[in-house]
């Protein structure tokens, strides 16, 4: 089976061009798989994508790049052009252009393949629009459902019924989608992320360290965190914060931990390009995210045995963790709540190795063979 | 088993350790999974060490003596997967305990191998903990890889140009340390729009350097923000150095900063 994944940019990194590599990889073992990268800014991709997978671009954002005749002028005059097919509000909009669309368009024409599975709402209403009547088309929806603004919401309204399959990360979000979409042909199935199946370090649950991770933006709740540890550290005053990632919010956030004196116990790690080897240095994994389309990160940590503490914030975190047996759920948006979760965690050092075992357990579910196998049922039920 | 992938890279490994530590006689302990259940030992005679730049190589998992550097374990030719993080805060610090001039160390590469890294240490002070509040910035810590001192000390402030140091109250009690040294004299002669003050806990006319280098966190300098001071103009700030020492700055700040 020949199936084609359009992504807006492979060469990135990020929790969708991950999961889409990973799933691709896996696929590629018993088909032919491709990924179309819209966008291509560098020359080769940041993350691992499997030698079976061929890997292309439709537009080449590199210096120098030259488009082949006879597009030349029509690219160069489009390309300052805003793009019309692209709905303003979605959130990668100005990534996109006038040539962009032409591009996307004309790919879309003609695009011959088993399965297109798209990655986001803008490429997904594209595929509605214009992909080959003979082609699958299954658009992934990596946002939550309530994440999207009203006019392209709007939008995935009117196109959505054109798709063959929708998948969504989480139970919540398929029962959103098929209410939206009625009786309609599109089917709408659970498909959550999965983990390749590689060794992974595991925590041996010594180090009294707690990690986040994630991009420092207000949904991830790193402000709400912050003021949770400074409660912990009253109480355990040798355990550590270490946050991963980067982001608009960054400056902000030191100078809150600045504030709430907690130089001794947090720290701003940066990106890292091995979150699993850092995970399994912990022993305890916080998410204090606003909300969580899926939670890869939850999945990542179990897999590395490091139990979770979570607000139960929509809409992955609830579908993963079961409170108690591998993590512990709170009541979203209350700071107290995930302080005493952290210090029940950090105290109760018997249940949070149990926890830790079970993770692993948990973990297996999510493994990409497993993962694969659902998408590969779907891919039969779509295209018989 | 043997191949993984982390980061975007592939690595080639060989047998799969479950334990790879360095233990406190500096000897490298590897346990490998056994298919009993248990965990077993008994075939270290085949691990080599490659140092990554010279590529000189040791046999055995004895590792006094060993150059600066890190060093590569291989397994009967085969770099060693490893499931361990190699990194425990504890563990640094009770092998810090010992005197000591060579710190051996043991990690898990990025792509998942283990590895060794070896690196000359001299005696300091360890910095567990910084206030930086109420006209004094104070410091608590622990020797590592000196001798425990008993008795009172000082926290000095050491200009790197000019002024004379300034000294406060501290006191050294077995491994630890702690110490306080008020800003006010610090700033009272600033005239440049800048200084540096390097910190040191000072007993019996000894000075021991402040740090903190007993974790994995590289590059502290960026990620670590102390709380700022104000005496007057001058804005005092601990920070730690490219080399993860303790030091203080002072900045006048200008109008409108």
């Amino acid at each position: 089976m020949k199936i084609s994944f359009l992504i807006l940019n492979a060469y990135g990194m990020g929790g969708t061009i991950r999961a889409t590599f990973d799933l691709a990889t896996e696929l590629s073992l018993r088909h032919d798989v491709e990924v179309i990268s819209v966008f291509q800014h560098v020359d080769r991709p940041f993350l691992r994508l499997g030698p079976r997978v061929r890997l292309r671009s439709l537009v080449d954002l590199r210096e120098g790049a030259r488009v082949r005749w006879p597009y030349t002028k029509r690219a160069e005059r489009l390309s300052g052009q805003e793009s019309a097919l692209i709905h303003p509000e979605e959130r990668a909009y100005a990534s996109f252009s006038a040539w962009s669309d032409d591009v996307l368009r004309r790919e879309l024409r003609r695009l011959r393949t088993d399965v297109l599975i798209t990655t986001r709402a803008g490429l997904n209403i594209m595929a509605a629009r214009f992909a080959r009547r003979k082609v699958v088309t299954i658009a992934q929806e990596h946002l939550h459902f309530e994440a999207h603004k009203p006019g392209i919401f709007q939008e995935i309204r009117e196109w959505y019924p054109n798709l063959d399959a929708v998948i969504t990360l989480t139970e919540a979000d398929e029962r959103d989608y098929r209410a939206m979409l009625g009786g309609g042909r599109t089917r709408v199935i659970t498909i959550g992320n999965g983990l390749p199946a590689t060794p992974r370090p595991r925590s041996r649950q010594e180090n009294r360290i707690v990690l986040a991770a994630g991009r420092l933006v207000p949904v991830k709740g790193y402000d709400r965190l912050l003021k949770a540890f400074a409660q912990v550290v009253q109480k355990r005053p040798d355990w550590k914060l270490r946050i991963y990632g980067e982001g608009r919010s960054g400056d902000k956030l030191v100078r809150q931990s600045v504030k709430l004196r907690l130089h001794n116990n947090v720290t701003f790690m940066g990106p890292t390009e091995d979150i699993e080897g850092e995970l399994a240095k912990a022993s305890i994994h916080a998410v204090s995210s606003r909300f969580e389309g899926f939670g890869m990160t939850i999945i990542e940590a179990f897999s590395c045995g490091v139990p979770v503490v979570s607000f139960d914030c929509p809409r992955g975190p609830r579908e993963i963790i079961t409170s108690g047996h591998d993590g512990l759920l709170v009541p979203a948006d209350d700071v107290d709540a995930l302080a005493e979760g952290l210090l029940r965690m950090i105290d109760d050092e018997e249940g949070r190795h149990r926890m830790a075992r079970n993770a692993l357990e948990t973990a297996a579910r999510y493994d990409m063979s497993v993962v694969a196998e659902r998408w590969e049922r779907a891919f039969a039920e779509l295209v018989g | 088993m043997g191949t993984g992938t982390q980061g975007g890279a592939v690595v080639a490994g060989g047998r799969r350790a479950v334990t790879g530590r360095v233990d406190g006689d500096d000897v490298l302990r590897v346990e490998w999974p056994d298919p009993g259940g248990g965990r077993s030992g008994a075939e270290d005679g085949d691990i080599v060490l490659r140092h990554a730049e010279t590529g000189e190589e040791h046999a055995g998992t004895a590792l006094a003596g060993l150059a600066p550097g890190i060093w590569v374990v291989s397994y009967r030719g085969e770099p060693i997967a490893t499931d361990d993080p190699g990194f425990s805060l504890d563990g640094l610090m009770s092998y810090a305990a010992m005197p000591r001039e060579r710190e051996i160390r043991a990690f898990r590469t990025s792509v998942g191998t283990l590895a060794l890294t070896v690196r000359e240490v001299r005696p300091y002070v360890e910095v567990t903990g910084v206030v930086s509040d109420d006209g004094v910035v104070g410091v608590t810590g622990v020797i590592a890889y000196g001798e425990p001192i008993e008795g009172p000390a000082r926290l000095v402030a050491v200009p790197r140009k000019g002024a004379e140091p300034v000294g406060g109250p501290g006191a050294f009690h077995g491994r630890s340390f702690e110490g306080g040294v008020r800003i006010e004299p610090m700033a009272e002669g600033q005239r440049r729009r800048r200084t540096f003050w390097d910190l040191y806990a000072e007993a019996g006319g000894a000075r021991l350097p402040l740090a903190a280098r007993l974790d994995d966190v590289t590059d502290k300098k960026t990620k670590v923000r102390f709380p700022a001071q104000h005496v007057g103009q001058v804005r005092v700030r601990p920070y730690y150095t490219d080399t993860d020492s303790l030091a203080v700055a002072l900045t006048i700040e200008e109008e409108g900063t």
